[in-house]
């Protein structure tokens, strides 16, 4: 082996393992995301939201408050790299969609916390907004900036329920 | 309406307090209110560059994946500041609430973004009938 | 009846976890593999077919663009190479080459047995195998099979092919590696279909220069005992198809033509040693 082909290997071994690596504990903090997530919109589940741009007449609701939650999540390198695979070829970039979801999720969770602490309990017409980031190492890396915001009410009618 | 230069501390302070209880929601309307008076499009923006020493963390993020805590509260910060200004911008126009208020955020380079916050500005009034 | 407000809980799993990440990357890696296969060998078999209607003097520019294989000593202006030269001359002047057509012939020393055309008309001679040439006609086969590869525009077939799918796999991944193209213009493989061709054309050759085609075939049969007795085969035979199927493809050739083996030899040249 020549001298090129030993740094070549290191190049691109180098790559592989990085690759790998960050596979794996991108895995385990994207698990480890999700189950914190889940168990965190538990605790919130009696904050509602919806989507409705009038304020319903057959609910009491006390001053408005705008409320917002927002979230950075920044990719790993293996979905980098997934997905400059795929943008080759097109088609879906899954690893990419659990980025966005991990996101959002989070932003809405922090906005129904937020509501919670200015004493509402129903947010009313939420908005999302998504915005990519540019982050740090540069080379085609990115973090996405998930924004989730309404107005939050207290309500005092018993025409709400939770389920 | 207000000429921030000649306010005494008292008017700062009524000011700062007044600005407390602004009204600021994305719905059309405030319920068992009504508008009285619209005033117009008042924003407020921001222009944030991230640092350095963010960037070191975010490069190591970027390898592994996970939130960047660093940049979730500067955008916040950031968004909360242009939500102050478009505030002050209500404020100084007499409103008591902003309506249908919006965010927008476009990142122009690599290390810098713009937020915005933009709404109505209008005076309400307690609805007589409740 | 007013519209009730309830939250019910969402199904976990409907906006993303479709499908495991591993089997997205290796499923995008297969494609993405395919694909950079297909450009290249396109590449490859486009300029393979395009490469014979390029004017001659494409190809003479493009030789001279490529970096200058070292081959160790040339011995040009030797007595071997002025005679390896005119008769090179009577042999192109016998194989119909198109006018635009010049052929330049090298003879460089040493012991490599090997002869070989490559882009822009150049012949290349060496010692190892003219050794092995015993007559005139023997190296005017040798020579004429040479002229018909560049006279079917083999090399530039051949060095095309390589080069625009380096070209091809440069411009995808980045760097260009055109810079060690030259030592490969020595060596450009031709299939067997070009070498059968070449066979035939330079017996045409050598048959319209000697009106027979005696010797022609002594240089294959030298060719057979050295390889036998070699630990290692020439060079020569490591690019050229089985020695006794090109004896017995110039009889053939020779029996559906009506040429005849019989006929003089003539003395080469070339015996006293330019050294």
């Amino acid at each position: 082996m020549d001298e090129q082909s030993i740094a070549s290997l290191i190049n691109y071994g180098g790559f592989a393992v990085l690759v790998v690596l960050t596979f794996f504990i991108g895995s385990v903090i994207e698990r480890r995301h999700f189950r914190r997530i889940i168990k965190r919109e538990k605790e919130v589940r009696d904050i509602m939201v919806f989507a409705i741009r009038r304020a319903p007449t057959d609910l009491v609701l006390s001053q408005p408050k705008l409320v917002c939650g927002n979230a950075v999540i920044s990719v790993d390198y293996f979905k980098t790299f997934a997905a400059g695979l795929r943008g080759i070829i097109g088609g879906r970039i899954g690893s990419y969609e659990s980025l966005f979801e991990r996101a959002r999720r989070e932003a809405m969770l922090r906005m129904k916390i937020e509501a919670r602490r200015h004493g509402g309990n129903i947010v009313l017409n939420v908005k999302f907004e998504t915005t990519r980031i540019y982050s740090g190492g540069g080379r085609g890396a990115i973090s996405v900036e998930a924004l989730a915001y309404g107005t939050a009410y207290s309500r005092s009618d018993d025409g709400a329920q939770i389920h | 309406m207000f000429d921030f230069d000649r306010l005494g501390l008292s008017e700062a302070l009524k000011y700062l307090g007044r600005a407390r209880n602004m009204i600021i929601s994305n719905m059309e309307e405030v319920p068992g209110r009504r508008v009285v008076q619209h005033l117009g499009v008042v924003q407020g923006s921001t222009v944030k560059a991230k640092n350095v020493f963010r960037d070191i963390g975010a490069s190591l993020k970027n390898l592994v994946g996970g939130e960047l805590k660093s940049y979730t509260d500067l955008i916040n910060e950031s968004r909360r500041e242009a939500m102050d200004r478009m505030g002050q911008e209500a404020e100084a126009l007499g409103a008591n609430a902003i309506l249908n208020v919006r965010f927008s955020t476009s990142t122009i380079t690599q290390g810098a973004a713009e937020l915005l916050a933009y709404g109505t500005a209008v005076i309400v009034e307690e609805q007589a009938d409740g | 009846m007013a519209p009730r407000y309830t939250n019910p809980k969402l199904l976990e799993g409907i906006n993303s976890g479709h499908e495991h990440p591993l089997l997205e990357v290796a499923k995008s890696s297969i494609i993405v593999f395919a694909l950079i296969a297909v450009v290249i060998v396109g590449a490859y078999m486009a300029a393979r077919f395009a490469a014979p209607y390029l004017p001659f003097s494409w190809e003479i520019a493009l030789a001279e663009k490529m970096p200058r294989p070292d081959l160790g000593d040339d011995a040009a202006g030797s007595r071997t190479h002025r005679y390896i030269t005119s008769l090179t001359a009577r042999v192109a002047a016998a194989s119909d080459l198109p006018a635009d057509m010049a052929i330049t012939v090298h003879y460089v020393e040493g012991d490599t047995v090997n002869a070989f055309a490559t882009l822009g008309g150049h012949i290349v001679v060496f010692e190892g195998l003219w050794k092995l040439v015993d007559s005139e006609n023997a190296a005017a086969m040798l020579i004429a099979h040479e002229i018909a590869h560049v006279k079917n525009r083999d090399p530039v077939r051949s060095a095309s092919g390589t080069l625009f799918a380096s070209l091809a796999a440069g411009l995808m991944f980045g760097d260009i590696g055109v810079a060690n193209m030259g030592n490969d213009l020595t060596a450009l493989q031709f299939s067997r279909e070009q070498e059968t061709q070449a066979d035939s054309d330079a017996a045409r050759a050598v048959f319209k220069l000697y009106g027979h085609l005696n010797g022609a075939a002594d240089l294959f049969n030298r060719l057979r005992i050295v390889a036998k007795d070699a630990k290692q085969p020439p060079a020569f035979l490591a690019s050229h198809p089985n020695l006794a199927d090109r004896i017995l493809g110039l009889r053939r050739l020779a029996g559906r033509n009506g040429w005849s083996f019989q006929g003089d030899k003539h003395k080469p040249k070339r015996n006293r040693r330019a050294k």
